[in-house]
């Protein structure tokens, strides 16, 4: 009976947040074009030969730098700024009244923006392959599904991390800058630009023990058939969301007791 | 007389922004480190290009500091007056208050364009600069005044450039909403 009423619930935010997200059609198209910069950074390595010196082929490389960009279109989190404005416009108290931790919202929200871009990935990948079509591959199922569940882990994380910051909003009102500030190590050590193979030998050395190079390379490494340790990665990453997870209960806690609506 | 009332009102710009923006003090230490964090990541990315080879394109690694140079001071001006402004542009048009703009005996351009600052880029023009200084000193690039004028006029057109690719989006905003 509970676990109905549960399932109707994510049923129905789902549904809700989809036919929200369809109509932003258009910007979800262009968001997903804007991702593209692994593209780029993958012609600097061909095109300068840079990759012989990391061992990697051009073909691994490009796989890798696509698999790349699926990860991170299906990883991208906005939560701070979303739940930002909605503290700032007094609309978090309405939220707080209602049998549901409004982050659940933000989680449908952003499960259902993914669903949007998915087609606009495959065009994008379906171009690229049209471009390289020696790197062409079918990775075995067994592979797939796991990417998929580190992807999603992955995901999970940054949502973590994410909501985190966004609970600092009680406290400072703007927490977006503390997002942006985070956004800079996970841009360059996440494997998004170069692979984390290729970072020089002192920053190897104990970039494995942050979350970073578990948010995109990863699952990339994991999709496109390139070296890695996949129970070695999947642990660290379900560690991490178990770190996670009690800090954001503690926060969230911590953060709802000390808010007060305006004119209260 | 006219550019003068221009200057007084931007004054008032500046004063009011940067008033506003000052209440968030702890937002603008934020971004403070963040441009500093940024700019130290695009080295490494840079040194990870170049760690095992000598040249990429004909360009040594001292050379493409200069690019970065630029492109932080570039970025930096891009944070500072043309990002805020072009947020509030948009938000103008949705609320549909941008006929109170309109309405102003002042050029709507010049209000709508200017009118807001972000004093966090201004580090990021700084550290721009002292990059370019830098590279300077390692390229070992005589400083001629005739350079010196060139490099000037290129740097303010790029910023021409820059100002009306952002504020074009205006344009292709009407358009759409």
């Amino acid at each position: 009976m509970i676990f109905n009423l549960i399932n109707r619930k994510i049923f129905t935010l789902l549904k809700v947040q989809y036919s929200n997200m369809l109509e932003y059609r258009v910007e979800i198209a262009l968001w997903a074009i804007s991702g593209i910069i692994p593209f780029f950074m993958l012609n600097i390595w061909t095109n300068n030969n840079l990759n012989e010196s990391i061992n990697i082929s051009d073909v691994m490389l490009s796989r890798y730098f696509l698999c790349a960009f699926f990860v991170r279109q299906f990883s991208v989190v906005w939560v701070v700024f979303s739940f930002e404005e909605d503290s700032l416009m007094g609309k978090v108290s309405p939220y707080l009244i209602q049998p549901l931790n409004p982050f659940f919202r933000y989680f449908a929200q952003h499960l259902a923006e993914q669903i949007t871009r998915f087609p606009f990935a495959l065009i994008i990948a379906f171009f690229f392959f049209i471009f390289n079509p020696e790197s062409i591959w079918i990775p075995n199922l067994s592979i797939l599904l796991l990417s998929i569940v580190s992807t999603f882990l992955s995901f999970l994380i940054q949502f973590l991390i994410q909501s985190i910051v966004a609970c600092l909003c009680f406290w400072t009102e703007k927490a977006s800058s503390i997002e942006r500030l985070l956004f800079i190590p996970t841009l360059f050590l996440s494997g998004l630009l170069a692979p984390v193979v290729s970072f020089p030998s002192y920053v190897k050395s104990w970039i494995y023990l942050t979350p970073f190079p578990y948010l995109i390379d990863f699952p990339a490494n994991l999709l496109s058939g390139n070296k890695t340790n996949i129970s070695a990665g999947l642990s660290m990453q379900i560690l991490w969301i178990f770190l996670l997870f009690p800090l954001f209960k503690k926060i969230w806690s911590e953060g709802t007791k000390k808010y007060t609506a305006m004119g209260s | 007389m006219n550019l003068r009332k221009y200057l007084k009102v931007y004054k008032k710009f500046l004063h009011t922004s940067l008033a506003s923006e000052l209440e968030y003090k702890a937002n603008i230490l934020v971004d403070l480190i963040t441009a500093i964090l940024s700019l130290i990541g695009s080295i490494f990315l840079l040194s990870i290009f170049f760690q095992n080879n000598g040249y990429i394109g004909g360009w040594k690694f001292e050379q493409a500091l200069i690019i970065q140079g630029i492109y932080t001071i570039l970025n930096g001006i891009t944070n500072t007056w043309f990002n805020p402004n072009l947020t509030e542009i948009v938000k103008h048009i949705r609320e549909g208050t941008l006929d109170f703009v309109l309405l102003k005996p002042i050029d709507s351009q010049f209000f709508i364009s200017l009118k807001k600052i972000n004093p966090s880029g201004f580090l990021e023009i700084m550290l721009g600069f002292f990059l370019l200084l830098f590279c300077i000193r390692i390229n070992q690039i005589n400083l001629s005044l005739s350079f010196l004028a060139l490099s000037l006029i290129t740097i303010i057109c790029s910023i021409c450039i820059l100002y009306s690719l952002w504020f074009f989006y205006i344009y292709y905003h009407y358009l759409v909403c």
